[in-house]
């Protein structure tokens, strides 16, 4: 015989005093829940918190001569990297480098291959490198990330227009 | 400083997801959820003491976690509303010998957790010799059996 339900969720008074209204709520809360819970999974493996196709990001200039890729999310305290590809200006060099705001939430682990050359360029830093028989130079850097929220950067060449990189870091 | 801060997040998360879980999934532990339970103690415990092992870290850590617990037990009892959220209320499950079959599937519960009860904390046999059964707020379900 089916139990009238309204009458199942009315409050009993003994052996204890219930509180089926709360209880429904705390049902409530825990399918919500749930339902977050799978969402957070969803979102995660689509790469919201890092390394995924929300995170992955490639981008360059108006003319081409510089293009990076790196992630759009990163986490505080981890390892991740950055890709530069830079054409060989007039000189047979290729030279790019890194502003201030990137170099404040930022330390750079390893920087690969080594440049010829190192030298404060306005309040970041900019290197030289051989490239490529192409005219390329492919520099891949292994960086630390120090801080925490958006991060509002760019990949500056001498000869052509800079590469404005938007990155958030989590806590 | 951050580690006051740290220690709020994870015991706030910890918080939320425990009441999201319920009560059933870790009410009676089994083998398995208690390497579960210890897995996900590793995992906090790297965000809470994030790079940090000094002696002074791990310290404040636990200070700033009994602190959190302290203060949340002195809310509950100025406040019963707010332990009555935190801790869920107990709720009745089976009535003179009747399952109460939607609030059991709610709280997902079957008939045979309660009998498993039944059997184990009073030596009852059928689901009509059982007068009250409560889920309690701890996960556990407590039997009050009929006089014979």
């Amino acid at each position: 015989m089916p139990e009238n339900p309204a009458e199942e969720f009315a409050d009993r008074h003994y052996p204890l005093q219930e509180d089926m209204q709360l209880q429904r709520r705390v049902w409530r809360f825990e399918r919500i829940g749930w339902g977050v819970l799978y969402l957070f999974i969803i979102l995660t493996l689509l790469g919201l918190f890092s390394k995924g196709v929300l995170s992955k990001v490639r981008t360059q200039n108006d003319s081409g001569s510089v293009v990076v890729e790196y992630q759009r999310f990163e986490r505080n305290g981890t390892i991740s990297n950055l890709t530069l590809r830079v054409k060989a200006g007039k000189d047979g060099t290729a030279a790019i480098g890194l502003d201030g705001d990137f170099f404040n939430n930022f330390t750079i682990e390893t920087i690969q291959p080594t440049p010829t050359a190192a030298r404060n360029q306005g309040t970041g830093v900019g290197w030289v490198f051989q490239p490529d028989a192409e005219g390329w130079a492919t520099v891949r850097l292994s960086m630390h990330a120090d801080g925490v929220g958006l991060v509002r950067s760019a990949a500056v060449s001498a000869d052509s227009s800079p590469v404005q990189l938007t990155q958030f870091i989590y806590p | 400083m951050d580690v006051v801060l740290r220690a709020a997040a994870i015991y706030l998360i910890l918080l939320i997801i425990f009441k999201i879980a319920g009560r059933r999934t870790l009410g009676e532990i089994t083998t398995f959820d208690f390497v579960l339970l210890l897995v996900i103690g590793e995992a906090t415990q790297q965000a809470l003491l994030g790079n940090d092992f000094s002696l002074i870290n791990s310290f404040l850590a636990i200070v700033s976690l009994i602190a959190i617990d302290i203060t949340l037990s002195l809310i509950k009892e100025r406040s019963p509303s707010v332990a009555k959220l935190i801790d869920g209320v107990a709720m009745i499950v089976v009535e003179d010998g009747k399952l109460l079959h939607e609030r059991v599937r709610k709280a997902r519960l079957d008939e045979d957790d309660i009998l498993t009860a039944a059997r184990e904390t009073q030596g009852l046999e059928r689901l009509d010799q059982i007068k009250f059964a409560v889920l309690e707020n701890n996960g556990k379900i407590s039997i009050i059996p009929k006089q014979q």
